[in-house]
């Protein structure tokens, strides 16, 4: 880990390595790369952290409720 | 090492990581994170050039082997990202009802008072065995305080049948005895982490020795209580065997309640806690009995920073006949497959999430060995821990 994130870390402030995906040239080699591995990987775009499903945690049920009574 | 990448998009509440052939996108409106696959993301990419729907998935076809079928039907959710409606829900909606309600006056707590990160809770019941219950397991937290935070009420109205209330709200009217237990003390776990300044929680166990701090992830019946006790007698302090709570600076809260143990694991820990065989035994409201005992030590939190490892344990029984250590295998987790563990298991946040943070928990990710290992007796894993 570099001094940097460390820094970052303590005073609270996010990474500065934004990025942005500029040039339609970027653009179309992310689609390409991911492209390439779509027809291999399971279709799926679920939410990982949403205000929805947060909530305290209970053994014996999973975060959307199944388990509990 | 960072190993997440972050990219802006023309969207501009859209923020996309990337970590190898996986990714994220984080909408900054709805202060949700999402996991996109590959098809997802050259979805998203397509979209966020402002193009129409037809246009995307010529776009995609052109640039991936998919059938435009499978692509058509999955252009809905994707497009829903572009959606500006904030959620209905909040993060805090979550606090349970009675932290904000007031403590009713009660006029001694010396016998009946407890202590759980410096959440005091006054525990009144009018079952004697229950009371005697309560006293015997939470001696090792019992502590006077004038102020309380909690008073907890538990009342019996039939034949056994209890309700059980927190500064006078009711959180349940008509319990079994025998959940009365697991009822009171998931409560009051809940309970101490939300009344403290926490900014995540997490559903698994923390430990730490001289040399790290492990956290234990992973789905109910995973093994975690399990391997927490067996650790605990290994030189390991807890910090909860339960949730896994961080403070704003990502150190981690201890949470001084006991273990709660499986029926299934009572054999494998009787040896080490000879106690155990004389324990009352209790149901959870999902069926599974258990039985509680308390490790050597817990940690006094805060805690100086020390070096995290995070383990997804998956306790998966042996075949008969095979040796136990046969089974035992540890795969590395990505960041990313880290967080969808922390996610999937149970979790809450305390405060808004917006990208600052997301970013602050890819940071604190990335500084720890991350790794599932799955094993058919508990032994491998206690030896690799060790080593």
């Amino acid at each position: 880990m570099s001094q940097q994130q460390e820094q970052s870390i303590k005073q609270n402030q996010p990474l500065a390595d934004a990025s942005h995906i500029e040039t339609d040239e970027q653009r179309r080699r992310f689609m390409e790369k991911f492209g390439k591995l779509a027809a291999i990987t399971p279709i799926a775009l679920t939410t990982m952290m949403s205000p929805a499903n947060s909530a305290p945690p209970r053994s014996g049920c999973n975060r959307n409720g199944k388990g509990c009574r | 090492m960072m190993t997440v990448t972050k990219f802006s998009l023309n969207t501009d509440y859209l923020t996309l990581f990337v970590e190898n052939d996986s990714a994220l996108v984080f909408h900054h409106i709805k202060q949700s994170l999402f996991h996109l696959s590959p098809l997802s993301v050259s979805l998203l990419l397509a979209l966020d050039q402002g193009v129409s729907e037809q246009q995307a998935i010529q776009q995609v076809l052109k640039a991936s082997d998919c059938r435009q079928v499978d692509i058509e039907s999955h252009l809905a959710s994707v497009s829903d990202l572009f959606n500006k409606q904030p959620q209905e829900k909040h993060y805090l909606a979550e606090q349970y009802p009675e932290i904000s309600r007031p403590v009713p006056e009660i006029d001694s707590c010396s016998s009946k008072c407890y202590c759980v990160n410096d959440s005091y809770f006054v525990i009144e019941a009018d079952s004697v065995a229950f009371t005697d219950e309560v006293s015997r397991l939470l001696a090792p937290c019992r502590k006077h305080n004038k102020l309380i935070d909690f008073y907890v009420e538990i009342r019996q109205h039939s034949d056994h049948r209890f309700s059980f209330s927190c500064n006078g709200y009711c959180i349940e009217q008509s319990l079994p005895y025998e959940q009365l237990m697991p009822e009171l003390i998931e409560r009051m776990q809940v309970l101490a982490y939300q009344k403290s300044d926490y900014l995540f929680c997490f559903h698994g166990a923390a430990l730490k020795n001289s040399n790290q701090c492990l956290l234990l992830p992973g789905v109910s019946g995973a093994g975690k209580s399990t391997l927490a006790a067996q650790l605990a007698q290994r030189g390991f302090a807890l910090y909860s065997d339960e949730m896994m709570v961080l403070d704003p600076d990502f150190n981690l809260i201890s949470l001084a309640l006991p273990i709660a143990v499986k029926s299934g694991s009572w054999p494998v820990l009787t040896a080490e806690y000879p106690s155990l065989a004389k324990q009352s035994a209790w149901r959870k409201q999902d069926g599974r009995v258990v039985k509680y005992l308390w490790p050597q030590q817990f940690v006094v939190s805060p805690t100086p920073s020390c070096q995290m490892r995070l383990i997804n344990p998956e306790f998966t029984a042996a075949e008969q006949g095979s040796e136990c250590n046969e089974g035992f295998q540890e795969q590395p987790l990505t960041v990313i497959e880290a967080l969808a563990v922390l996610t999937q298991s149970g979790y809450q946040v305390h405060q808004k999430l917006d990208i600052n943070l997301v970013e602050r928990l890819f940071v604190f990710l990335s500084r720890m060995t991350r790794s599932r290992m799955q094993y058919a007796c508990s032994n491998s894993v206690l030896e690799k821990l060790s080593s």
